[in-house]
């Protein structure tokens, strides 16, 4: 059992593609078992859990034929990000989640300066007074373009609504 | 037809806003374009959502400025600095920065406008004339051929947008299980909901489009922070002679031939349209020896191909709802928004409406042909914006955009969401753009199948006993085939080929 355990570990750490698709077929048995509550064939109609259970099936079908080629395929390819972009990706995507919250609670005008500058010091543009004026006037330009002249809303936020 | 067409010219002109955005659509398309990393995909995306409260033909012109902009923008950068600002201009760069080594930057400038204008252009008039026959013929179809239809669709652009033909399988699959989620088509079951009412009509697919075609990009482009390029040749003698637009003619009617019909085939884009005309232009020349070295005839071909892809891959979409490629998947998007289903109707419930949007259409080339002439050089400065100003401010439109259409802060969260998610596809080779289709056409596909058992009694006979339904099926059968045949015959001829060399 451990042995099985290490192989699939190696696998794993090897194979990108064959981790992706253990998942798949995970996510794919789960919904074929939330399935299984849907009201069934009605008469004519095949009913609601129909299209899932064979979309899944097809998708747990499809990963496993990925596994069979990844294995085949014994070229490991090396497409991999290096560890500092990795970073700053991550950093990206949660200063992107980060605005997301603020903007519940501040809304667009106070949150939208505080991200784009965060973002632009994050990413080695640090010049202060340039930070500062590019958050300023593209958060005003779009403020602009947006609330004023097309009419689309901005969030308020809680806090001033 | 001719006289609704003139109608439409009116209309627009007596409407100088729809002017003014059509024109607008353009500048932030060959913008979006001229710059390396954003596609005319991602500028639709972005824009879509402010085409909410528009006017439909306002906001739809809006986002075909963007398109066509977004197509012939790349061409810019192309032949400046041997940087295609969009995968269709990939050709263009070949010859285009071989001529601006030569000195004739602003040649190959001019001849990259016109051809553009001509392909893009002629492509709409094809467009006008091809597709209320497809639209009439389509008129006929019932839920049988609309579930073959829409299954088609996503088999074939599963096949065709990826480097692995199971991956792309797997994208659109789960696509399809994706658009599975809310209150089932016929019975009104909540699936797959988990108590939240946001989902209960399904996972809007506009912030997964863009968090799918433009936070995934901007995601990727924080990996490569800190390359900034600055224009350095003079550009200078624009003017292109009569000997030039001699040699330059044929080669742009043949790509705008071409283009057009690779527009109108699903699955391919600007592109392949780009390469083949390429190619074949190459193979008609008298001046073979020029190409690769710097020949107007090879960017005339290029740009006239990938534009004439843009009225060519409109036929589809707007006949039979069907979008062959990612940025027309989002204009599907915007069409809806706008409350219009495409597909034969669209011609008989609004069909003065579709005229107009033609006729803007080709107002917004002209426009891009005014544009382009006068100022295209000085949108190849675009590329001086600094990334770390740009990235950040296209994260902040995304999450703003896909607020604006509902007022509704959840939808961001599933742009958030599939902007991640679409960044790791992107990572792993899975295409987005099956699973972007599979959620627009996933509840036709579902809907029109089971209407169809019930017009049949629960007989599956339905399915193979019409004709269009059958050609259909076999067709996205042979679509879903021939990969895996062409990957046979070449392993079976390259064994041949080292079985001869041993």
């Amino acid at each position: 059992m451990t042995w099985f355990l290490i192989e699939v570990k190696k696998l794993l750490a090897k194979q990108i593609d064959i981790s992706i698709s253990l998942a798949l077929i995970v996510i794919g048995a789960i919904i074929i078992h939330t399935s299984r509550s849907f009201p069934g064939a009605q008469g004519a109609d095949v009913g609601a859990s129909f299209f899932p259970v064979i979309l899944s099936s097809l998708l747990i079908f499809l990963s496993l034929l990925l596994i069979l080629t990844s294995i085949k395929n014994k070229s490991v390819e090396t497409r991999t990000a290096g560890k500092s972009e990795w970073k700053k990706v991550v950093f990206g995507m949660a200063l992107t989640f980060i605005y997301f919250i603020l903007l519940i609670y501040l809304g667009y005008v106070a949150a939208t300066p505080i991200f784009l500058a965060a973002m632009m010091w994050i990413f080695n543009y640090r010049r202060i007074v340039q930070v500062v004026f590019w958050s300023l006037l593209i958060t005003g330009i779009i403020y602009a373009c947006f609330a004023m002249l097309l009419q689309v809303p901005l969030p308020s936020g809680v806090f001033f609504s | 037809m001719l006289d609704l067409f003139s109608q439409g010219i009116v209309n627009i002109f007596t409407q100088p806003t729809v002017l003014l955005l059509a024109v607008l659509g353009v500048v932030v398309g060959i913008v979006v374009g001229a710059l390396p990393g954003l596609t005319a995909t991602m500028g639709v995306a972005l824009l879509l959502p402010i085409t909410f409260g528009m006017e439909p033909v306002a906001g739809l012109l809006l986002l075909s400025g963007v398109y066509f902009g977004g197509i012939y923008g790349g061409s810019i950068t192309a032949i400046l600095l041997r940087t295609p600002g969009t995968p269709a201009a990939a050709a263009t760069a070949i010859d285009g920065y071989a001529l601006t080594k030569k000195g004739m930057a602003g040649k190959a400038l001019t001849v990259a406008t016109i051809s553009s204008f001509t392909g893009g252009t002629i492509s709409i008039l094809i467009l006008m004339f091809l597709a209320p026959i497809l639209a009439n013929f389509a008129l006929k179809f019932s839920a049988p051929e609309s579930f073959a239809l829409a299954l088609f669709g996503i088999s074939i652009i599963a096949s065709i947008s990826g480097t692995s033909l199971i991956k792309g399988l797997i994208a659109g699959t789960a696509g399809l299980l994706v658009a599975t989620v809310g209150l089932d088509p016929i019975q009104g079951f909540p699936r797959f909901t988990g108590g939240i009412t946001d989902i209960m009509n399904g996972i809007p697919f506009i912030p997964v489009m863009i968090g799918l075609f433009a936070a995934s990009e901007a995601f990727k482009s924080l990996e490569e922070m800190n390359i900034t390029e600055k224009v350095k040749t003079k550009i200078q003698r624009f003017m292109i002679s009569k000997a030039d637009v001699k040699k330059i003619w044929p080669s742009i009617l043949r790509s705008t031939g071409l283009g057009t019909f690779i527009g109108i085939i699903p699955g391919a884009g600007a592109d392949i349209a780009a390469f083949v005309s390429y190619n074949e232009a190459k193979r008609f020349s008298k001046n073979k020896e020029e190409y690769g070295e710097g020949s107007l005839e090879a960017v005339a071909a290029c740009e006239s191909g990938a534009n004439a892809c843009t009225g060519g891959a409109l036929v589809p979409l707007l006949t039979l709802g069907i979008p062959g490629d990612s940025v027309t998947a989002v204009m599907l998007g915007a069409l809806m928004v706008q409350g219009l289903q495409p597909g034969p109707m669209l011609f008989k419930d609004n069909g003065d409406l579709v005229y107009t949007l033609f006729s803007g259409m080709i107002i917004c080339y002209v426009a891009m042909l005014i544009i382009g002439l006068f100022a295209a050089r000085y949108f190849a400065k675009v590329v001086e914006i600094p990334k770390a100003i740009l990235t950040p401010v296209i994260l902040m439109l995304c999450v703003v955009g896909s607020y604006a259409i509902n007022n509704n802060l959840f939808d961001v969260l599933i742009m958030l969401v599939a902007g991640i998610i679409g960044y790791f596809m992107q990572k792993f080779d899975f295409p987005a753009s099956p699973v972007v289709l599979a959620i627009i056409l996933g509840p036709m596909v579902e809907s029109q199948f089971r209407r169809a058992l019930t017009l049949s009694n629960g007989n599956y006979d339905i399915f193979y006993t019409r004709p269009i339904t059958l050609v259909l099926l076999l067709l996205s059968l042979l679509t879903l085939l021939t990969p895996i045949i062409k990957k046979i015959w070449q392993t079976n001829k390259d064994s041949k080929d080292e079985s001869v060399r041993l």
